[in-house]
């Protein structure tokens, strides 16, 4: 066994241990130390638990040996955002308040992982509570950018984004309130899917805003983040947003190739200033989109800004709720950055909370009715920014300067959680600065199997995603 | 101006929350901003729409392969 296989997609390796090419405890050994060596440049994991992850690799190989029915991801090595509860275990959320609190009960997620065979081999590193967009940590340090340990990895799912691209786990879970699945794919070069509100349990999953909160994937390639969503979705009456609609042969989509798809290009509002570097790569993925047979058609989106203005209303009202508590015993053990964003909410009059959630229906009809009757898949930059270094991000918590950076990295991301429809961030480049771009792909509620059919054929017809940062 | 920031105040403390003047200050002039946008965007409601109408228009909307 060599590293080499660590190079490979999920759905390859899967089958390669079907096949009893490569063993679970080999794989796990060699991911295991690829995560030690990258660890003191990107800082991916809070933890990383080699003997219990061994302990289950080796119960599945002799499950293997025995012929006994094994599941679709038996074997592989995988990590998620630390905030994915397995009881009795530790989950930080990335903050220092639950730094040691261990959960009283699995997840949704984490069970159906177990289910279908995959090993977690360490919790990943995260933005404090999900809450920033860099991945920006105080508490167990920031997560770095495995293409230049200079830049940030995007947040909030910072460890899931920069192991993946480390090419040490095949993938990983992590949630995606505002942008933070798709900010740290775009931001580290890999797939990463949010979908719909409602398709994946958050049950035992730490909330960030109950209203806006999606369980995700991030992966190499889009064929991967079928397979993983496949695993994980469907009704759970645990949830009480879960939605009891069938999940879709999402990875039997992929060979359907995109001619005739009609994708959906917005012209963006004068204030999303895109670098030009960002605007070029976009235009090139969707040449290759249309050299597919797909079909681009001009889209006139709803107002953005005032989506994101209600995304900033609901999770401001909702985390001042559930934050309430320990805001009052213990403010200092939140970042200062956590604090002020979390206790804005204290002051929103309780009207204001329920208009902004009020105007989201009749803002997904119209984005429906104007923007997804014209088209299959909408298809937009995912950040209109290129990789901020650290340098830029680390100004005072409350800076304009910065203030304006952290938003505008999320300008084209949280209104589609406003809307609560599928999204995928994808690969598509690199800039000057040798760092990764990206774009973004978003479909109609529930058809996550559209746009992983688009993004996989664009996959097809390029290699940005097979593309890794050079082994530390 | 003053009238904001005591209001603020008085808000913290009786959530047994506590700001200085400068974070009230800060935090209102953000609500003011706030209030404008949100007056604007109250027009396009009608009586009828509530939160659920998200979940009803989702449903609708919904694609289903199978």
């Amino acid at each position: 066994m060599t590293s080499d296989v660590l190079e490979l997609e999920l759905h390859a390796v899967a089958r390669l241990i079907r096949r009893r090419k490569v063993s679970a405890v080999e794989l796990v050994q060699s991911s295991v130390a690829r995560a030690e060596a990258w660890q003191p440049r990107i800082n991916a994991f809070i933890s990383i638990d080699r003997e219990s992850a061994l302990k289950e690799a080796r119960r599945l190989d002799r499950q293997l040996a025995r012929g006994e029915a094994i599941g679709p991801l038996h074997g592989v090595p995988l990590a998620h955002k630390d905030m994915f509860y397995k009881r009795g275990q530790t989950s930080s959320g990335g903050s220092a308040i639950r730094r040691e609190w261990r959960a009283p009960r699995d997840s949704t997620v984490m069970r159906k992982l177990e289910a279908a065979g995959a090993i977690a081999i360490g919790r990943l590193n995260m933005s404090e509570f999900a809450a920033h967009p860099t991945g920006e940590n105080e508490h167990f340090g920031a997560c770095r950018n495995p293409w230049d340990s200079s830049y940030v990895t995007g947040g909030s799912s910072s460890g899931s984004g920069a192991a993946v691209a480390a090419r040490i786990v095949f993938g990983a879970l992590g949630s995606d309130t505002g942008g933070s699945i798709r900010l740290p794919a775009a931001l580290n070069g890999v797939c990463g899917l949010m979908p719909s509100y409602g398709r994946v349990s958050r049950y035992g999953a730490m909330a960030r805003s109950w209203s806006l909160d999606h369980i995700g994937t991030l992966t190499r390639s889009a064929a991967d983040s079928a397979l993983l969503l496949e695993a994980i979705a469907g009704h759970d009456p645990r949830d009480g947003n879960s939605v009891a609609i069938p999940v879709p042969k999402v990875s039997a989509a992929l060979r359907q190739g995109i001619e005739a798809l009609r994708i959906g290009v917005p012209r963006l509002p004068k204030e999303i200033e895109l670098a030009p570097a960002v605007a070029k790569a976009w235009a090139a993925s969707r040449a290759v989109l249309k050299a597919l047979g797909a079909v681009p058609v001009p889209v006139t989106l709803p107002d953005l800004a005032a989506m994101y203005r209600h995304c900033e209303i609901i999770v401001r009202s909702e985390a001042a709720s559930m934050h309430g508590g320990w805001m009052r015993e213990k403010p200092q053990d939140y970042s200062a950055y956590m604090r002020a964003r979390i206790e804005g909410g204290f002051f929103i009059p309780a009207t204001w909370y329920i208009q902004a959630l009020s105007q989201r229906g009749p803002t997904l009809a119209a984005f429906l009715e104007r923007v997804m009757s014209k088209c299959d898949v909408l298809h937009l930059p995912t950040v209109p920014i290129q990789v901020p270094s650290v340098a830029e991000t680390q100004l005072p918590s409350t800076d304009p300067k910065l203030l304006a950076t952290l938003g505008g990295m999320a300008a084209l991301t949280r209104p589609f959680n406003y809307l609560g429809v599928p999204a995928m961030s994808l690969p598509c480049g690199f800039d000057e600065n040798g760092l990764p771009l990206a774009f973004q792909l978003v479909g109609r509620p529930f058809d996550e199997a559209s746009v992983v059919r688009v993004a996989h054929a664009f996959q097809s017809a390029t290699d940005w995603h097979k593309r890794r940062p050079p082994l530390p | 101006m003053l009238e904001d920031v005591e209001h603020l105040l008085w808000l913290a403390a009786l959530q047994d929350y506590s700001i200085d003047r400068e974070r009230a200050e800060q935090l209102a002039a953000e609500l003011r901003e706030t209030r404008a946008f949100l007056r604007n965007e109250a027009r396009a409601l009608t009586f009828d729409d509530e939160p659920s109408t998200f979940r009803v228009v989702q449903a609708l909307g919904a694609v289903n392969d199978e």
